[in-house]
């Protein structure tokens, strides 16, 4: 039973968006299964090799106005590794979305909520996120795009005690078109970050924090016509009160994929993710208080896929992952081979 | 009898070609009165140009911190001549113009008398090479009369125009055929459009595939997808673009997708064939002033223009058929 108070506000907002004439509303939807065998390296989380299983459901709510688009998009992942000493996980993730379009720019606002957890006989860990996001794509002339994004991000995650990070970032991009399916991007990311550590032992609590800045140059080539490359490079200088110079992070994403005899495709995805953290030696601390991205995992898959209908696609994916989820301590690391099927409207 | 014919003939061809000569005089004044407005318009945009620097001197000295008002004030002096140039000048043109549409509606006048005298030789008895006399003097002088006409030089880009053309109203057999040339031309432009689109709109198809397939698969991994949108960024439009058809009527695969201002044009021409509206469904998703759009935008203004051609084909392939 919906209670009235919500009825109240989200009947008459159904109502408008539904019989307005020069609005345009739709629903996605897709739902995503697999499963195959994980061979675990590294990992004290995971058994040596398990079978592993996932599901992952989104529901989408896009609606159009005059220039304007607003979407809503929840999305429930549960995941299984191992059947005997199993661990579980269920990530969560709600997005509300708004775009406006004007001749020379689009202005976008997004705003992202994820919540993940991890349960298991060696793991018992829950992380939160929060990002506020607004986008400004700025078309200076056909050959030159400006993309300029401004954020706040929040995370906390439990494990022994209380995990808090509060970001601020900023980033500006300036594509180059060369031709109708290359360009290219050069740009800066600068970001302010807090962390604070909350620890409750033996009824002894303390508190660590750590602040510092991420800043560097970020590359970025785009080609798309019959087959898609997508490469993105950062080199971050890493600057906080318990790291010294030379402290840097690289992160690439390469992203290839092809579509052939029309029903198939074939795509390889690389996350590269590397930090060189250099600590101070005058900080003796049994906890450091580290930088822990938000939603970064080191990853190569590779995917083939074939289109059964529009609508539904089989498809095998191999490759190695590697999420760090607390202080580089815990790591779900090791290699799968997944057969999967996926059904969308 | 046929001494008798010939000598008609003969007179009457004497007659038109007495005709012809006042017709070549009063053409060599319409042409000299194109030159002439065309060197009238020149010396007015000389006029104006010097107009804007003066007023660009103006808006200098205006904007410097310690202002000269005696030189603004010469210079707004000196400026008021040329701006009663300027308008005298726009007169000139003016009258020149009308003077252009008044000889043009002579031409026009002659030509169809000409014709329709070649009409009335052509239904006495005559040998064959005086029928294909007349028949291509006929055509000779039709042809003239369209060039005067006006629009009937674009009839090829204009859509309306060319769809008003109604074959089996037309009496005369000669001028019937040249508009029945101008619709198969048109035809055949209608048909190479498609063939791009269809090009266009599997290129398009299969790069909207492959980045919605790229962006599913880095959601399957880690929930989230950091591709940019792909936009299909359009240039300012240029009416000079319209050149970009070959002599045949014909017109090249584009070598990328910066062709977006020409398909809105082409769209807008196309736009009367359905009501309008039934236009909103389009018009609403492409904003003719946006300068960006996605490549699903993209997708929808192809299949649109692609609806429309095959829709206006099959109109004037009805046209042409009704006529056989």
């Amino acid at each position: 039973m919906i209670p009235s108070s919500y009825r109240r506000v989200f009947f008459p907002l159904i109502l408008i968006f539904s019989l307005s004439i020069t609005a345009y509303s739709q629903f996605f939807w897709r739902i995503n299964g697999e499963g195959g065998y994980y061979s675990a390296q590294g990992s004290q989380i995971l058994d040596q090799g398990e079978l592993v299983t996932r599901l992952d459901t989104d529901l989408k709510y896009m609606y159009e106005f005059k220039n304007s688009i607003t979407s809503f998009d929840i999305k429930i992942r549960p995941e299984l590794y191992g059947l005997d000493n199993h661990l579980q996980i269920i990530k969560l993730r709600g997005k509300g979305h708004y775009l406006y379009k004007a001749r020379r720019y689009h202005w976008g606002i997004d705003l992202s909520a994820y919540h993940y957890l991890y349960s298991g006989q060696n793991l018992d860990l829950s992380f939160n996120n929060l990002i506020i996001e607004t986008n400004l794509f700025w078309l200076r002339s056909p050959a030159r795009l400006i993309q300029a994004n401004l954020g706040y991000a929040f995370q906390s995650t439990h494990r022994f005690g209380d995990f808090k990070l509060n970001l601020l970032f900023m980033q500006m991009v300036l594509y180059r078109t060369i031709s109708a399916y290359f360009r290219y991007g050069y740009g800066i990311y600068l970001e302010k970050f807090y962390i604070t550590l909350k620890l409750y032992n033996y009824l002894k609590y303390r508190e660590i924090c750590n602040s510092g800045w991420r800043t560097g140059p970020l590359l970025s080539l785009n080609y798309l016509r019959n087959f898609i490359v997508n490469m993105d490079y950062r080199f971050l200088l890493h600057y906080s009160d318990y790291t010294t110079y030379p402290s840097y992070e690289h992160y690439l994403r390469l992203m290839i994929g092809k579509i052939f005899y029309t029903r198939w495709s074939a795509f390889l995805v690389v996350d590269y993710y590397i930090p060189v953290f250099k600590r101070k030696t005058d900080i003796i601390e049994e906890v450091n208080v580290l930088y822990t991205p938000i939603n970064l995992q080191n990853r190569i898959f590779l995917k083939l896929a074939y289109d059964v209908k529009e609508n539904i696609e089989v498809y095998v994916r191999y490759g190695y992952f590697k999420e760090s989820l607390y202080y580089y301590n815990d790591q779900l690391a090791g290699w799968s081979g997944l057969v999967g099927l996926e059904i969308r409207n | 009898m046929n001494i008798k014919l010939s000598l008609v003939f003969i007179l009457i061809l004497n007659s038109i070609t007495l005709n012809a000569q006042n017709i070549d005089q009063l053409e060599q004044e319409y042409m000299y009165m194109q030159t002439e407005l065309y060197q009238e318009k020149q010396l007015l945009d000389s006029l104006l140009e010097v107009m804007n620097e003066r007023a660009t001197q103006i808006d200098r000295e205006k904007e410097k911190r310690v202002t000269n008002q005696g030189k603004t004030v010469d210079l707004m002096a000196q400026s008021v001549p040329i701006a009663n140039q300027i308008e005298s000048q726009q007169i000139i043109i003016a009258a020149l113009e009308k003077k252009i549409e008044t000889k043009q509606q002579i031409l026009l006048y002659e030509y169809s008398e000409i014709i329709d005298s070649l009409r009335r030789v052509e239904e006495k008895k005559m040998s064959p090479e005086e029928e294909e006399t007349i028949e291509k003097l006929i055509f000779y002088y039709t042809e003239k009369k369209l060039r005067v006409s006006p629009q009937i030089q674009s009839l090829s880009y204009d859509p309306e125009k060319i769809l008003q053309i109604n074959l089996s109203a037309i009496e005369d057999s000669s001028e019937r055929n040249i508009y029945e040339q101008y619709l198969h031309s048109a035809l055949k432009e209608v048909d190479n459009q498609l063939q791009i689109i269809q090009h266009l709109s599997l290129e398009i198809n299969e790069m909207s595939r492959l980045q919605n397939k790229a962006n599913r698969f880095l959601d399957e991994l880690e929930m989230d997808s950091r591709i940019v949108p792909y936009a299909v960024v359009k240039e300012e439009y240029r009416p000079e673009k319209e050149e970009v058809f070959n002599n045949n009527g014909t017109r090249g695969i584009p070598s990328n997708l910066v062709e977006i201002d020409y398909y809105m044009v082409l769209m807008r021409q196309l736009e009367w064939v359905q009501p309008r509206e039934k236009l909103s469904k389009w018009q609403s998703p492409l904003d003719s002033t946006q300068i960006n759009l996605s490549i699903n935008e993209y997708q929808i203004l192809l299949q649109e223009i692609k609806q429309r051609l095959q829709e206006y084909g099959s109109i004037l392939k009805k046209k042409i058929t009704s006529n056989e």
